[in-house]
């Protein structure tokens, strides 16, 4: 430290002389910046003055003068002195000082694209910059990537509180996953017969295999998450309004691309999630009318065959690791280039339509990219980075499950948690009973005329195309159509009802914040009805089974929380003890029970509740004096159990089979917490 | 908040995260070497289920065999890595599970010499799908995986390894015992036959086609192609009986596995129906 000041105290004493005198010759008639260059002699003039070494020049010989590095040269005048004397070797070592300290300095320049050790110091210090012009605005002229940024933004618009950094939050996921995605491309192969096995080598043989899997997974998550709450921040401010009408509708492309980039990404590890999630995403593809012709082809060019096989994983790979991030790149490029070049970030509306001049001219004030905001970027992403390592390290694993098995589908297959909503208009509660009413309502009123029609006959549903309506052409318009008309909608709507233009919420904006109300509450309805909770009819001992020993591990409907295994496999070979269990011992609950023996109490619970519900005349939850039997075997030496449950009841119709058996497998070694 | 305390507290992160990855690090030989193990734990969970629906009804469902089906698989002979007398006999070269993964795979073209006694109604099908079967390789070597973890290993035999005996052979059931067993009227009626529907899109429509046409994906590349139902002079050569009896058994050297265990009697007789109805095939 004590070097450094001296550094600095020895520069402010050359002068007003070093620094200040390079800053002119610094940047050129057009402000394109000129670092200072001994060659042509600009900058420290009189120090790299060579002629004046005649003495010296002929005692060392023309050649090796030439030769000489830069510095050596502007000294060798000063070492003719230094032999002179005491005050000449005094006036030889200040000049040795003055040559370094301007040598230093030009390093530090070229490197930090424009700044000198003064002002890199102050820079991290928070200092206001040394020289004039400030040197800081040269980095965005000769550094590629600082010139992507602007030299300022206005300062109201970079409150945390406006903006909540979460377009900044995209990009880094976006860089997040492309780093992660190039590892993952190293260990990965596209084909259905080593995907699913190089997932498993990601995970078992490759260090840090499996933290770049779940990094890759939360990041994905979380872009989805962030893009979509970016999104409604920047509707909620207003900020899609002119001159930003354009740059709303990139970010609407960059919405769609980003659950398309997501989606593609689903299907890679060809397991059994990937494999359904994927096929009831891409059936909507083929209800796209005509469906002979468009929905034919729109399957066949995505599925690359009737159902998902070699061909579609490699269609969905090209497209996760080329096409779509090429395209995203592209329009992250223009979207970003409008709000650094053309428009900037809003301002809050409050403060923007502020009737006070004063606020607004603060509102206005310049705050400089550097260092204020790009430090502020930097410690966003350790934060960011820190959180989600220790996330994906600690609490979230990916799923995986079994290889995929075209010829079983899992019961409860759902579509990844952001698609729920198509699902769920897919299960179409809303619109099919409506026609199917009306249906019954013409049938019946026609019968005064006296037209009598065969009981169960339609004449309306026919027509209506249930999957097409609520799997194409109600998400187009809501995605697509809608969200890109958003500003141009509103703009009519302005003009329609002679409104001044107003960006403040609750103040002139009442009618956004119904919409929006109102618009949230339909996505979470329908959102909700895309969950196995809604209208999936699996039989009553069928969802019982579920619940405790499913098929596969069950992925919650919501983002970021791991998937479950069922609380048998959770409990571990260990602490299966091998027997048969009568499960109506265990209707009354007790303290002393182990934890096995819990599980089996809350089975017999859950049994006696569908046998209730059967009492109480729910007929499609209930089931008829049910009983279940819980067996453990041994069933290899070598540690592996079978374990059976199963649940008789009633028999009350002939077609009724009277049991039902779910019987799974648990090895010692394997864990599923 | 002044630019060294974002420094400051950003080197901070920076710090912690590469501590936790430091940490996360110093784990990772442990946690693989654990992941190495579960996977191998789910393999053999996945080759036991593939056993119970493929191999059980022919190889018994603890490996123990059937007399006139198969033999047992559960024995020190075969897989006991220090002696196996049977892979010498046969001049295998290779590792047992090499020559148990052959075997699945690409079936035995010709009974074995080690069963000369027995008298197996057929040969050992084919059951790669590079072979024309129907599992896929990563079902090949979970089967292979199950069968090996019969093998005599550190922990001690809990279930003694099966020695195969030679028992009556089963009498078979009349013809009549069997349609008696149809537990709903004849010709079935169309609640039957929705029924039956539901049936066959989960269980059969994967190799017998949506249209009942024998085309399904699953079937593609068999040897024996799957029987159209909608093919009725084809159709009129299968019984009942032996309608009853293929889904019921199964036809190993195909692929159409069987399905008496998975499905009880009803459910059976709802498929068969609904199977022949293109051809409105009813009596017996």
């Amino acid at each position: 430290m004590g070097l450094f000041n001296r550094q600095v105290k020895k520069k402010t004493e050359n002068g007003n002389g070093k620094a200040n005198g390079n800053a002119p010759n610094g940047q050129d008639t057009n402000g394109h910046d000129v670092p200072p260059s001994p060659e042509t002699g600009e900058g420290g003039a009189e120090l790299f003055d060579v002629k004046t070494s005649e003495t010296m020049g002929d005692r060392v010989g023309g050649t090796l003068r030439d030769k000489s590095p830069h510095a050596i040269k502007a000294l060798m005048p000063w070492i003719d002195k230094a032999r002179s004397g005491p005050e000449g070797r005094a006036e030889f070592i200040d000049k040795t000082k003055e040559v370094a300290w301007v040598q230093a300095d030009n390093t530090v320049r070229a490197i930090s694209a424009g700044m000198g050790i003064a002002d890199t110091r102050a820079f991290f210090r928070g200092d206001p910059p040394i020289e004039k012009p400030n040197p800081r605005y040269k980095v965005h002229v000769n550094a590629f990537f600082a010139h992507l940024r602007p030299k300022y933004y206005e300062k109201a618009s970079t409150k945390f509180s406006h903006t909540f950094a979460l377009g900044y939050l995209s990009i880094y996921m976006f860089l997040l996953e492309t780093i992660t995605g190039v590892i993952l491309m190293v260990f990965y192969t596209p084909s259905d017969r080593r995907a699913y096995e190089d997932i498993i080598k990601i995970m078992s043989s490759i260090p840090y295999g499996q933290l770049m899997r779940d990094l890759h997974r939360v990041g994905a998550e979380l872009m989805v998450l962030i893009v979509v709450l970016h999104m409604t921040r920047v509707f909620l401010t207003g900020s899609f309004k002119p001159p930003r009408s354009f740059t709303w509708l990139t970010g609407v492309v960059l919405l769609i691309l980003t659950f398309a980039l997501s989606f593609s990404g689903y299907l890679l590890p060809w397991d059994q999630l990937a494999y359904w999630a994927v096929t009831i995403g891409t059936s909507m593809a083929k209800s796209v009318p005509p469906k002979e012709i468009v929905g034919y082809f729109s399957n066949l060019i995505m599925r690359g065959g009737d159902t998902i096989n070699q061909n579609g994983l490699l269609r969905f790979y090209l497209m996760h690791v080329f096409a779509l991030p090429a395209i995203t790149l592209v329009l992250i490029s223009v979207h970003y280039y409008r709000v650094a070049r053309s428009h900037g970030i809003s301002l809050p509306a409050a403060e923007e339509e502020d009737p006070d001049p004063a606020v607004r001219k603060a509102a206005k004030e310049r705050i400089d990219y550097l260092p204020e905001l790009f430090t502020r970027e930097l410690l966003w992403a350790a934060i960011t980075t820190f959180l989600v390592v220790v996330y994906s390290a600690y609490v979230f694993h990916a799923p995986l499950q079994e290889h995929s098995n075209p010829l079983h589908t899992p019961l409860h297959t759902t579509a990844p948690w952001y698609f729920l909503w198509i699902q769920g208009l897919l299960k179409d509660a809303f619109v099919l009973p409506a026609i199917r009413a009306l249906d019954q309502l013409i049938i019946s009123s026609v019968k005064y005329i006296g037209v009598v029609m065969p009981p169960g006959s339609t004449i309306i549903v026919p027509l209506y195309d249930s999957p097409a309506w609520m799997g194409v052409i109600l998400p187009t318009m809501i995605i697509p159509a809608l969200f890109f008309g958003v500003p141009y909608i509103n703009e009519w709507w302005e003009k329609f009802w002679g409104s001044k233009p107003s960006r403040q919420l609750l103040k002139n904006r009442k009618g956004t914040v119904v919409v929006a109300i109102l618009s949230t509450i339909f996505m979470l309805v329908i959102w909700y009805q895309g969950t196995p909770f809604y209208g999936v009819t699996a039989p009553p001992a069928v969802e019982i089974g579920q619940a405790f020993l499913p098929e596969e591990g069950v992925l919650p409907p919501v983002p970021l929380v791991p998937d479950d295994w069922g609380p048998i496999r959770r409990l571990g070979y260990e602490n299966l003890p091998d027997g048969e269990y009568d499960l109506a011992e265990y209707a009354v609950p007790k303290t002393t029970y182990t934890e096995f023996e819990r599980i089996l109490s809350a089975i017999q619970q859950e049994i006696m509740r569908r046998g209730q519900l059967w009492e109480e005349g729910d007929k499609e939850h209930g089931l008829p004096e049910p009983t279940g039997v819980f067996t453990i075997e041994q069933w290899q030496q070598n540690g592996l159990k079978r374990i059976e449950l199963q649940i008789n009841w009633t028999k009350t119709t002939p077609s009724d089979t009277g049991e039902f058996k779910r019987v799974i497998y648990l090895q010692q070694d394997t864990r599923y917490q | 908040m002044s630019v060294q305390f974002k420094i400051l507290i950003g080197i901070l992160f920076t710090v912690a995260t590469i501590v936790v990855l430091v940490l996360y690090g110093i784990n990772e030989d442990n946690r693989m070497s654990q992941y190495q193990k579960n996977f191998a734990g789910r393999t053999i969970q996945a080759g036991a289920e593939y056993y119970e629906t493929y191999c059980a009804t022919c190889h018994g469902e603890k490996g123990e065999g059937i007399v006139g089906k198969g033999p047992p698989l559960n024995r020190t002979d075969l897989l006991d890595l220090k002696k196996t007398p049977y892979l010498k006999q046969i001049g295998w070269q290779g590792t047992t599970p090499d020559f148990i993964r052959n075997t699945i795979a690409a079936g035995r073209p010709q009974f074995s010499s080690y069963y000369a006694e027995e008298n197996y109604q057929q040969h050992m099908p084919t059951w790669s799908e590079d072979f024309g079967g129907p599992l896929r390789p990563d079902q090949v070597n979970a089967l292979t995986a199950f069968i090996m973890n019969w093998a005599p290993g550190e922990n001690p035999p809990l279930i003694a390894l099966v020695t195969p005996t030679v028992g009556p052979t089963p009498t078979p059931i009349p013809p009549e015992e069997i349609l008696k067993a149809i537990p709903f009227p004849m010709p079935p009626s169309d609640q039957i036959i929705a029924e039956g529907k539901d049936l066959y899109t989960k269980n059969c429509q994967a190799c017998h086609g949506e249209n009942r046409d024998g085309k399904g994906p699953g079937g593609l590349g068999s040897i024996k192609p799957p029987r159209d139902f909608t093919d009725c002079t084809g159709m009129a050569q299968v019984s009942l009986v032996l309608h009853h009896d293929v889904v019921v058994n199964g036809l190993p050297a195909t692929g159409m596995p069987a399905w008496g265990k998975k499905l009880s009697t009803e459910e059976v007789w709802k498929v068969i129906m609904y199977e022949r109805e293109p051809c409105k095939l009813y009596t017996p």
